[in-house]
């Protein structure tokens, strides 16, 4: 079925690689500040496609999870949220969903942006909920976008 | 959960952070919680024979007035907490009295349990702790 003019679709921006340099994530702990590089929301998008790149050296649990969470940064003048821990999640994005082999793993989720002023900086973090530890060099991939009329 | 990462960078062995984590999740402290041990339970954890010698030296510390008769009563349903001080007191009194002095220990080990030093320990949670400790903020 043809989507009509002027039905709500989706419009999406250029994906960006936050390079990494990311060490190994330990069953239980969070990603630390450089492990993603920093991403800024030049379009002010309300939301975005985010897919992880990761892999183990052993299986992980079945039906666990990577849970996401962000430090807004400059939210007021250059003060940031701080980083999460276990006892101070923060901004939680969302989870992927991760499969119980050591293959590369690409999941990909739909994220809400809290955008605190225009081209909001981003930091990302990950928490490691699978039992097992995410080889170094794991990688996110955000592709912002928004909704509007079909042409 | 609250996550004391603090008194885990605190604790922290170093090296590798796997064999850290090992390390650290086979570490186990002596609680003394309470234990109520009756005579089958005796029998169970100490040896038969301990709980017969203890049937009997309740029995003549109860003839010899040195305790209540409802000890009997509790030994052979619930059970008394081994852990309580004046408990291991008057077990330590029947000592050569009808049990000897290592069985009164055994008895009294038996109140003593052993459980993980860092209960719910992940090796992330170390991996953190010593990244927020490099950082100076723990």
């Amino acid at each position: 079925m043809a989507i009509t003019t002027d039905a709500a679709i989706e419009f999406f921006g250029t994906e960006d690689d936050l390079e990494s340099s990311a060490a190994t994530v330990a069953d239980g702990a969070f990603s630390v500040v450089g492990d993603l590089t920093a991403w800024t929301n030049d379009d002010d998008a309300p939301m975005a496609s985010v897919a992880l790149e990761f892999d183990y050296a052993t299986n992980p649990d079945a039906n666990s999870s990577i849970s996401l969470f962000a430090a807004l940064q400059n939210i007021e003048s250059t003060n940031d949220q701080i980083p999460p821990t276990a006892n101070f999640l923060h901004t939680y994005l969302g989870a992927f969903p991760v499969d119980a082999n050591t293959t590369i793993q690409y999941v990909a989720i739909d994220i809400n942006l809290p955008n605190n002023y225009t081209s909001q900086l981003y930091h990302f973090f990950i928490q490691n909920n699978t039992g097992q530890t995410i080889q170094a060099s794991w990688t996110m991939h955000v592709t912002p976008k928004t909704i509007g009329p079909h042409a | 959960m609250h996550v004391d990462y603090k008194l885990y960078a605190d604790n922290d062995p170093g090296g590798d952070l796997t064999q850290a984590f090992r390390a650290m999740s086979l570490e186990t402290v002596a609680t003394t919680p309470i234990m109520r041990l009756n005579y089958i339970k005796v029998a169970d954890k100490v040896d038969f024979g301990t709980a017969v010698n203890l049937g009997e030296a309740i029995e003549q510390a109860i003839v010899d007035k040195l305790v209540p008769s409802w000890i009997r009563t509790a030994m052979e349903s619930s059970g008394l907490d081994i852990n309580n001080q004046q408990v291991q007191s008057t077990l330590s009194a029947m000592v050569n009295k009808g049990i000897t002095e290592k069985q009164k220990d055994l008895i009294i080990a038996v109140g003593k349990v052993e459980v993980p030093k860092y209960p719910g320990l992940k090796e992330g949670y170390l991996q953190n702790a010593r990244q927020m400790r490099i950082k100076g903020t723990i």
